[in-house]
């Protein structure tokens, strides 16, 4: 695999992370506004709001990789 | 609280993301719906209404940008939000121009999803009312398929809607270009028989023996040629309304043919032996006066009043020029859109003297020359010089005398308001003074401006100076 190749396929590997990372997101959050419609605790809500934050830094990492290949 | 009950469609083939969205919108009190694909999405929209599209750009089927077109393309009303793997500029202006409300790159940040569909549907309420008033204008300007707002358009509503559920014949008369095909349209439309067939044939158009053919039909070997059987215009109008235009022109023993089914209700095709019995409206048309059509023997008299149970007269154009810019603006769209142009309106000149000419072929003649200049005009605004000469030329006549004029003194002068109730001595003097002011104050071209004699000019002007004293 040359240079190109590798570029072109790190890109792609990227970009197809981005689905299930959005859906991570998205749904992580239904669950903490559901949760705290609920009325749970705080710690617990607080393990929601660490999961989402670090999917977040996931997408973060990726992204910087990616604009740093280009 | 009205954003609880708007309804939004999301579409993505990712059913986590679906599970996720669908949820995210339900908690903020939306009417969620979702699909799998493109086609399904478009299909949705078709069947119902949604404030807001949520369409991810890849899909199978059709893909968001796809969808989108499509949308734009069949007129149905929704606001578009993309979500883009690809947080590129070009996909971004690809969206926005083919109308996307916004675009959102992955992964969506929940509050932003949150802060723009309120947004989107502020924008999509917008857009509702401006077409409900638009609506609105629209039905106090257009009667069925008829423009104009005129006192004598709104008689012949009043006719027509007095009329149109009743089995009474109609006659239409007026000049060519009036509309009468659509008054007979839109009493078949306002009638009980709407839903049944409309059947429409120009008698003068077609020469005698066609003629009956086509009223009546004919059976196979009526004829030479006549190779198969075939039903003329009173079969297909059966239960609903045929449309008889230019009657005055049809030959006496038609005429006669006519008559008899218009008092039987039957009549035989061509070659054929069995009476076949129909129930049709029958609504007529000339631009004959009928008066004298009956004089001169160019209409039966038993057949015109068979057919007069109801009379409507079309007023032609030249008196009824208050819907001339009802019109105008009718058409202005009408052209713009076929042609894809955008031409906002006319120049106040071209204005004036589309408002002075007396329009002999009245609004088919108006509608072919705003089409005309439509296709002709360059600039954002229609001006004289892309109207017929004809229109100009009858209309100019009357500012002719101007014509040797410095540019700039004429053209836009030509017109002043005076108000109702003005004393006519009174009219007169602001006349001839307004007119002295326009020709630089030299009386002989006033008095020729006018159509009276320098004398005349001469003896009012020291009347009004003695008045002043």
């Amino acid at each position: 695999m040359d240079k190109k190749e590798l570029k072109s396929s790190l890109e792609l590997f990227a970009h197809k992370l981005k689905n299930p990372i959005h859906a991570a997101v998205i749904n992580l959050d239904v669950l903490k506004v559901k949760l705290s419609k609920q009325g749970t605790d705080k710690k617990t809500l607080k393990h929601v709001e660490i999961a989402a934050a670090e999917v977040q830094r996931i997408s973060l990492i990726i992204q910087n990789y990616f604009d740093e290949l280009k | 609280m009205s954003k609880k009950k708007e309804k939004i469609l999301i579409a993505d083939d990712e059913e986590s993301i679906v599970i996720g969205l669908t949820a995210l919108l339900e908690e903020e009190g939306y009417d969620v719906s979702s699909v799998m694909d493109g086609l399904k999405a478009f299909d949705e929209l078709k069947r119902q209404n949604y404030a807001l599209l949520l369409a991810d750009l890849k899909m199978p089927g059709l893909d968001g940008l796809q969808i989108l077109n499509k949308i734009k393309k069949s007129g149905i009303q929704t606001e578009v939000i993309i979500i883009t793997g690809k947080g590129t500029i070009l996909t971004a202006v690809k969206a926005m121009k083919a109308g996307a409300y916004d675009y959102l790159t992955k992964p969506v940040q929940p509050d932003r999803l949150r802060s723009i569909i309120p947004k989107a549907l502020e924008h999509y309420r917008l857009l509702i009312s401006h077409k409900n008033l638009e609506q609105q204008i629209k039905q106090l300007t257009h009667y069925e398929d008829l423009i104009g707002q005129s006192s004598k358009m709104l008689d012949v509503y009043r006719i027509i809607d007095a009329v149109a559920d009743s089995t009474a014949n109609v006659i239409i008369t007026g000049e060519s270009g009036t509309g009468k095909e659509l008054v007979a349209r839109a009493i078949h439309k306002k009638s009980g028989r709407k839903s049944q067939p409309f059947v429409a044939i120009n008698v003068s158009a077609l020469p005698e023996q066609i003629l009956e053919n086509e009223l009546f039909g004919h059976e196979k070997g009526a004829f030479t040629g006549a190779i198969s059987e075939k039903p003329g215009c009173f079969e297909l109008a059966n239960k609903g309304t045929f449309f008889l235009d230019e009657i005055g022109e049809m030959a006496m023993e038609m005429q006669t043919k006519l008559l008899r089914v218009l008092e039987e209700q039957r009549f035989r095709r061509l070659g054929g032996k069995k009476e076949i019995e129909v129930d049709v409206r029958v609504i007529a048309a000339t631009n004959i006066i009928l008066k004298q059509a009956l004089e001169e023997k160019k209409l039966r008299e038993d057949l015109y009043f068979r057919l007069c149970v109801v009379e409507i007269d079309l007023p032609p154009l030249r008196q009824r020029l208050d819907d001339v810019p009802i019109l105008i603006e009718e058409f202005l769209n009408f052209f713009n859109q076929k042609n894809n142009k955008n031409i906002e309106g006319l120049t106040q000149r071209c204005q004036q003297a589309l408002m002075r000419y007396n329009w002999p072929g009245n609004v088919r003649e108006l509608k072919n020359v705003i089409e005309r200049a439509v296709l002709l005009t360059r600039t954002s605004k229609i001006d004289i010089d892309v109207l017929p000469e004809r229109v100009v030329a009858a209309t100019s006549e009357i500012s002719d005398t101007f014509a040797d004029m410095p540019e700039g003194e004429k053209a836009e002068g030509t017109v002043m308001a005076i108000p109702f109730g003005t004393k006519f001595d009174e009219v007169e003097r602001r006349v001839l003074l307004e007119t002295l002011k326009m020709v630089g104050n030299n009386k002989t071209k006033a008095a020729k401006v006018l159509g009276i004699s320098l004398k005349t000019i001469h003896n009012k002007l020291r009347k009004y100076q003695h008045e002043e004293k």
